[in-house]
């Protein structure tokens, strides 16, 4: 389980096996999904992840 | 993020006062406060990052007793940070539906303002967010007060000004009749200094800006400030 945490506001999530796909605080008008997409980051490790597939938002 | 060389830097700001942020930026890239009143520290807003030197440097300070937080977009890894100083986070409650990461830590507050110190007081303003709140700090700055504000009210590019909207990155603004209210409880509210969440200072006279800030900003959208 980690704790992932979005690479483009920062916030982190409950603990999850899988990395989440989309950030609920960045898919809302007061932020704004990356033109790279979403990303997310292990706390400890660099472990990124891109996710540029079309999310279903 | 660690193994990415992030780390997180502190400064001193003025008398009991300190900042700290994550270099290189992270995120949203905001700066978060720390505050030592007698007997009561408390960070104010948080950051994504909590390493082994800040953890101590802030240990070195007197540690923390609360964790305060404006609004939604500052929540960062405050749970990670309470957790570690074994601390309460204060959010309000209309915004509860905004923490994604749930905790035993976090105590929701209600209602328009909670004393947390007698020189520390949480305001509730809305606009930015339902539950957006900034820190009355009242015996700050020599005591002429300091108010901490995240950005629900952001310090714009001229400091002596300062602006309100619903999305800053999407350039959303409020309804003047909401920014009239927010100046109208700012009012009541005791400072003269303003910090906003990017290490962005209204030095002096503050509490004028504001006002001064929420008339401009109400006379422009209802069409009186210009004819462009």
């Amino acid at each position: 389980m980690n704790n992932y945490i979005c690479e483009t506001c920062g916030v982190q999530y409950e603990g999850s096996v899988t990395t989440p796909e989309y950030c609920t605080i960045c898919t809302e008008a007061r932020q704004y999904v990356s033109p790279n997409g979403t990303s997310m980051d292990d706390f400890e490790k660099n472990d990124r992840c891109w996710f540029q597939k079309s999310n279903p938002i | 993020m660690i193994d990415a060389g992030f780390k997180n830097q502190i400064q001193f700001e003025e008398d009991r006062l300190y900042s700290f942020k994550t270099e290189p930026k992270f995120g949203i890239g905001q700066t978060a406060y720390f505050i030592q009143t007698e007997g009561f520290n408390i960070v104010w807003d948080c950051i994504a990052l909590i390493d082994d030197h800040s953890f101590k440097e802030i240990n070195e300070l007197g540690g923390i007793d609360a964790i305060a937080i404006s609004h939604p977009h500052y929540y960062a890894s405050q749970v990670e940070w309470a957790e570690k100083f074994n601390v309460p986070v204060y959010i309000h409650e209309d915004d509860k539906e905004w923490v994604m990461r749930p905790s035993d830590q976090i105590v929701y507050w209600s209602g328009e303002s909670l004393e947390l110190q007698n020189e520390i007081v949480l305001h509730r303003l809305g606009g930015h967010f339902k539950g957006g709140s900034v820190l009355e700090w009242k015996d700050g700055n020599d005591n002429k007060g300091v108010l901490l504000t995240g950005d629900v009210i952001q310090v714009v590019a001229d400091h002596n000004w300062v602006s309100f909207m619903y999305s800053y990155p999407n350039l959303i603004p409020l309804p003047a009749s909401k920014v009239e209210e927010i100046a109208q409880s700012v009012e009541k509210m005791k400072f003269d200094r303003l910090y906003n969440a990017f290490h962005n200072i209204v030095r002096d006279d503050a509490h004028n800006s504001v006002q001064k800030s929420a008339k401009r900003y109400m006379e422009a959208l209802n069409g009186t400030l210009f004819n462009t």
